[in-house]
């Protein structure tokens, strides 16, 4: 009878032992993955911000007439880092706009959600 | 006698069964203890790689000129002092030029992924983080820019944005 309780705490010793070197495991293995997509999100929001960008010029490019060259375009996008306030300017050349990027700010830093 | 010799016996192979059962853990922690240190230097360097992907969208965003130097280029730009191991990215802002390339200095003898900036006669030069292998600089299309650290394995994009050349 107490071989087999010698044998049982022996037993749960060693069961002990592996449970918490799995979980360690586990918990790294959650911790990568939690930081992996962290970022994935982080560029993502960037890229999102870069066709914002695009596509808030192409709202003003169209909005504009050659005879307002050169133009000042101003507007803002979300991204990564907080709100980006860019200022470009517009000037018909050779029957296209030429843009070119004069400031750039960002405003109201958050800390990333 | 017999009765006392059986114990004997049993305690010996209690005593043998519990050494085995200790080095295996002993074993195994040891394992896990390794793994656990290259764990470690595996997240300090994905910290270091994140916090150069987000860096490098402050240096870049703003930038009206992205242009990929050569080597002995980037050495005459950049003046004696700065030791430099690869191509590297110049970056013209509104009254300041940004480089950025893989090099080394006194200070810090590895090679690693510096910034070089100078801004109204104003130079600051910093190290981002730690390169072991090459630094290279593509334009997949042209409207693309990454740049690629072989090791630690890293690839950081960035697209064109409106007034950018």
């Amino acid at each position: 009878m107490m071989a087999r309780g010698h044998v049982l705490i022996a037993v749960l010793v060693v069961m002990g032992a592996l449970a918490s070197i799995w979980m360690a495991e586990f918990a790294t293995h959650l911790e990568d993955r939690v930081r992996a997509s962290r970022m994935i999100d982080r560029e993502s929001l960037a890229t999102q911000a870069s066709a914002a960008e695009w596509q808030a010029v192409s709202t003003h490019l169209a909005g504009l007439d050659s005879t307002e060259s050169p133009a000042e375009i101003v507007y803002s996008v979300d991204d990564v880092l907080g709100l980006r306030q860019v200022t470009l300017t517009a000037e018909w050349i050779d029957g296209q706009w030429a843009l070119t990027r004069d400031k750039v700010q960002w405003r109201e830093l958050t800390v990333f959600p | 006698m017999v009765r006392s010799h059986g114990q004997l016996t049993g305690v010996l192979i209690a005593l043998a069964l519990g050494a085995l059962v200790t080095l295996v853990l002993a074993q195994l922690w040891s394992q896990e203890s390794i793994r656990r240190t290259h764990a470690t230097d595996a997240a300090i360097t994905r910290a270091d790689l994140d916090g150069v992907t987000l860096f490098l969208t402050t240096l870049l965003v703003p930038a009206r000129t992205l242009t990929v130097i050569p080597e002995a280029a980037l050495r005459a730009e950049l003046g004696g002092g700065v030791t430099v191991l690869s191509e590297g990215l110049r970056l013209e802002h509104p009254g300041m030029t940004i480089h950025l390339y893989l090099g080394r200095s006194r200070v810090q003898p590895d090679a690693a992924l510096w910034v070089h900036r100078e801004q109204f006669g104003d130079i600051s030069h910093q190290s981002l983080m730690p390169v072991d292998g090459a630094l290279s600089i593509q334009r997949p299309d042209p409207e693309t820019l990454c740049l690629q650290t072989s090791d630690p394995i890293w690839i950081g994009c960035h697209t064109l944005l409106p007034g950018q050349s």
